[in-house]
């Protein structure tokens, strides 16, 4: 397939034959050159060099501008501007230049000064179209929208408009109408692809962006895309490889996007340096502020989670996510209803969005309040969810993939195994649903062996209680019995000499029917004489009798 | 310590109710206990003329083998990955019914919980054993076990980082001063290309092309972490080397011999001091041609001149040059400007 293209895309040799040609002939290079090229350093080096040597180009300081805004550099655009209209006679279109400085510099509101003073023109109302986006001032953002033209850049920025406010497929459906007119707009192709990525269709997203790469495999904004694809669909290591691709391309005075680099190889790196990277990039890359409050989330540093929330105007799915999830941590350590009730707000308003189509983990909180909790596709979390029938509480335990719901013991005890963190795991709660799984799934000796493993302590106490009640309701009488044993050991009430009792009289049944071997009698026994009951002695009577009847020796 | 006899008043959860709006779910959390770590035994409690009451366990555990959860569960999952919105109302109207089912299902129900696989003594009846052990059986259902109600956590899933993709060009964008259209952001993205030139190179480069010395000083950049980056080395090193190979030779191979540029600038002997302390050295205005004046100069300086002037006159430069750049003779230029004026104009007739 031959894509039509006006023009090649330049590769570093053609660069360089181009480059020795024109020394041969010993001719200076032209701007127009650099200018085709993009290579607006090399661009703006001439226009310095030719300043210097005393023979300037017309209109040199515009030109400078022009290269410095778009390599990137709008401090020094903005700078340039401020200077051409200090000098008399500027064009008053130098007012909205400026203003798209101060925009691209995020200092919305001296933008929006410059361009009032700007003639009325497409620019100037674009430019203030996304000023009230950005401003959030909706009544401004349909007059201005009113106005906008049939216009191939009004008609872009119109489905930027629709990208920034999450309506995608608007977006997509725009940029896909032009395309089909025009097989020229290349650029396009990279803008669908940036869409689908949003959608989470990381695979077609991956497929449209590949064509842009045939035509321009150095873009900078396309191979940071499908380093990001590969960080979705695979994993950092594949996405990092991508974003090396772009270092090697690169020339060392490459510095267009590189805050962005520089903040999806921390992600890249599962957050290895994101103190010193993110902290620096807060107020540049939005998403820098959200991977903060991850990292500390998963450093259960609350404190500065919130902190890094608390102010946080939340305007799309994954900020919401991230209000909920750092308020629900925060309820459950606090016991606070309030950041309880706001973090289920937060997921609710998520999951009501129809433009995040996730997956919903339905949490039921005891005490007669119901809690919603989206979990969407995003956060990629194959949740095994379910609605509660009832008051019972319900464990939402993740670590990645875990929802465990204790409806269905089988389903339950597997999703438990499935936890991989290691304070997770040690937690009580976690330990006593386990067992409880363990019980109920008739494997009551792994029970038995969860409190083996356990220290001496508190919880390790709550546990044997578990284990005895629980053994006995299942009829899992040996494990019961030696649980009551224990407890009653450390706590000779009649409450646990009962249960003991019963337990033990149990696993005799249970002998007598063939059900248990019959050597377990003995150490049924001995438990029993652990107690000094008036009953035991009749009880251990009737066993020994029995076992004397049948020539099993018990002593 | 814990007991278990423990009676327990009615809960605030122990009612099942209906909710009607979020609202309503929000302000019970107020007043509900918070979740305690405690042991809460729900074994039901009689109390005079009551039926018994409902505790949040004992409606949990009758539904645990009970269909209703399963296919309510599966519902909610079916539901949940075709379309979320539905999934709320469709989520809350369900686990009303249930509550309303389980709490139907409770009342006058029997106290014996339900749980599959659970101990039944009806099992072992038929066991033949005598009066003694039959006794001893019943020991086995006078204990009744407790629900111990475990506490619950929710633990949040944790997001994976983030990456940044960036925003779609808005189309606010600077026109080129000269009003060509280049399709930035339509034919190509308007992105600089990845193989920016290098400044300092293309400087240089630009130097020797237009062969004039910019009065701008030359800006070197600095390579960090020089150890990590050989390659950023490795471009400079290749970089100058074709400045370089693009510049005139630094040396020039004289064809005749000529004395070296030490033995030159050697002082000249006191007679020739004296005399020029008298005589004036010929000036520019000499009426000669500028192959004699050449000749004139060289003879002076004791440069040889062979078969091409260009190569003498090439090392009477390098002579002046290495003069200019000497550090002794600025300082004595300091000293004594006007002899330094009388040599420059001197040589100045040359050029």
């Amino acid at each position: 397939m031959i894509l039509s293209r006006s023009k090649p895309a330049e590769s570093r040799d053609e660069q360089a034959m181009s480059r020795s040609r024109s020394t041969k002939k010993k001719e200076l290079p032209k701007l127009e050159d650099f200018l085709q090229k993009r290579d607006y350093v090399g661009a703006l080096t001439l226009l310095e060099f030719m300043d210097g040597s005393g023979k300037p180009i017309d209109a040199q300081d515009e030109w400078i501008a022009y290269c410095a805004f778009h390599l990137g550099d709008y401090r020094r655009a903005l700078q340039t501007y401020k200077k051409l209209l200090a000098s008399e006679g500027s064009s008053e279109r130098i007012w909205l230049y400026l203003a798209c400085c101060c925009f691209f510099l995020g200092m919305y509101e001296e933008a929006d000064a410059a361009a009032q003073k700007g003639p009325q023109c497409a620019l100037k109302n674009r430019l203030l179209f996304h000023l009230a986006h950005k401003f959030g001032d909706d009544k401004r953002l349909m007059t201005y929208h009113q106005q906008l033209q049939d216009i191939m850049e009004d008609k872009m920025s119109l489905a930027s408009i629709h990208y920034m406010r999450s309506h995608y497929q608007e977006a997509i459906d725009t940029y896909k109408r032009i395309v089909l007119e025009d097989t020229n707009m290349v650029a396009l192709n990279a803008y669908i692809a940036l869409c689908y990525y949003k959608l989470d269709y990381y695979d077609v997203s991956q497929e449209i962006i590949n064509v842009y790469l045939m035509s321009f495999p150095d873009s900078a904004i396309a191979l940071n895309l499908k380093a990001c694809n590969h960080f979705r669909l695979y994993n950092g290591k594949a996405a990092e490889q991508e974003l090396m691709t772009l270092k090697e391309k690169a020339s060392l005075s490459f510095e267009f996007a590189q805050d962005l680099i520089k903040h999806n190889l921390v992600v890249f790196r599962d957050g290895e340096g994101a103190l010193q990277v993110w902290s620096k990039l807060l107020d540049v890359i939005p998403e820098a502020r959200l991977n903060l409050v991850i990292f500390f989330l998963r450093q259960n540093d609350l404190d500065e989670a919130f902190k890094l929330v608390k102010d946080m105007e939340p305007s799309t799915p994954p900020e919401y996510i991230l209000k909920g999830v750092v308020n629900a941590c925060i309820g459950q350590e606090q016991d606070s209803s309030d950041h309880l009730k706001l973090a289920q707000q937060y997921f609710q308003l998520v999951g009501g969005s129809a433009s995040e189509c996730g997956q919903s983990a339905v949490v039921v909180v005891g005490g007669g309040v119901r809690w919603c909790c989206w979990c969407c596709c995003w956060c990629s979390c194959p949740c095994l969810c379910s609605s509660c029938p009832s008051c019972l509480r319900k464990l939402w335990h993740t670590k990645r993939e875990s929802v465990c719901v204790c409806v269905k013991w089988h389903e339950a005890e597997e999703t438990f195994l499935l936890v991989q963190s290691e304070a997770y795991k040690s937690d009580y709660t976690y330990l006593s649903w386990l067992a409880r799984c363990y019980i109920m799934n008739k494997k009551p000796r792994l029970a038995w062996e969860l409190y083996l493993r356990m220290e001496t302590s508190a919880d390790s106490y709550l546990l044997l209680q578990l284990i005895a009640h629980d053994c006995y309701r299942m009829g899992a009488f040996y494990y019961s019995a030696k649980a009551f044993d224990v407890l009653e050991r450390l706590d000779p009430s009649p409450e646990y000499w009962e249960g003991k009792r019963g337990a033990c009289v149990g696993v005799f049944q249970q002998i007598i029917a063939g059900h248990e071997p019959k050597e377990g009698l003995r150490e049924i026994l001995a438990m029993l004489r652990n107690s000094n009951n008036p009953q035991v002695d009749q009880i251990s009577r009737v066993m020994r009798k029995w076992a004397k009847d049948k020539r099993i020796p018990v002593m | 310590m814990l007991s278990f006899i423990k009676v327990v008043d009615n809960q605030p959860f122990d009612e099942v109710y209906e909710v009607d709006d979020p609202e309503e779910i929000a302000s019970n959390l107020a007043h509900s206990p918070s979740p305690s770590r405690a042991l809460v035994p729900d074994r039901p409690v009689f109390e005079p003329g009551n039926t018994p009451p409902r505790s949040p366990s004992t409606a949990g555990r009758s539904e645990y083998d009970g269909d209703v959860a399963a296919t309510d569960m599966e519902d909610a999952l079916g539901l949940g990955r075709t379309s979320q919105p539905d999934v709320a109302i469709e989520d809350d109207s369900d686990s009303q019914s249930e509550q309303s089912q389980s709490s139907s299902e409770l009342d006058g129900s029997t106290l014996a919980p339900k749980l599959e696989g659970a101990y039944d003594p009806t099992e072992y009846s038929s066991l033949n054993v005598g009066d003694e052990i039959q006794d001893l059986f019943e020991h086995i259902t006078s204990f009744e076990p407790e629900v111990l109600e475990l506490e619950t956590k929710l633990k949040p899933f944790i997001p994976e980082y983030i990456p940044a993709v960036g925003d779609i060009d808005a189309f606010l964008k600077i026109p080129r001063p000269d009003g060509v259209d280049q399709g930035l952001g339509l034919v190509v993205l308007d992105e600089p290309c990845a193989a920016q030139s290098d400044a300092t190179v293309l400087d240089l480069h630009l130097r020797t092309i237009a062969k004039t010395t910019s009065s701008k000083p030359t800006k070197l950049n600095q390579i960090k972490d020089a150890e990590q980056d050989t390659k950023a080395i490795d471009t400079w090193v290749t970089s100058i080397a074709e400045v370089h190979r693009d510049k005139q030779p630094q040396t020039v191979h004289y064809t005749g011999a000529m004395p070296d540029l030490e033995s030159l600038m050697q002082e000249w002997p006191p007679q020739m001091e004296a005399l020029l302390d008298k005589v004036q050295l010929p000036s520019g205005d000499l009426n000669v041609s500028l192959q004699e004046m050449t000749d004139i100069a060289c003879a002076l300086l004791d440069i040889p001149v062979h078969k091409s002037r260009i190569e003498s006159l090439h090392l009477l430069f390098s002579l002046f040059a290495e003069f200019k750049n000497s550090q002794h003779f600025k300082a004595e230029e300091e000293e004594d400007d006007d002899a330094d004026e009388a040599a420059g104009e001197d040589i100045a007739t040359f050029d």
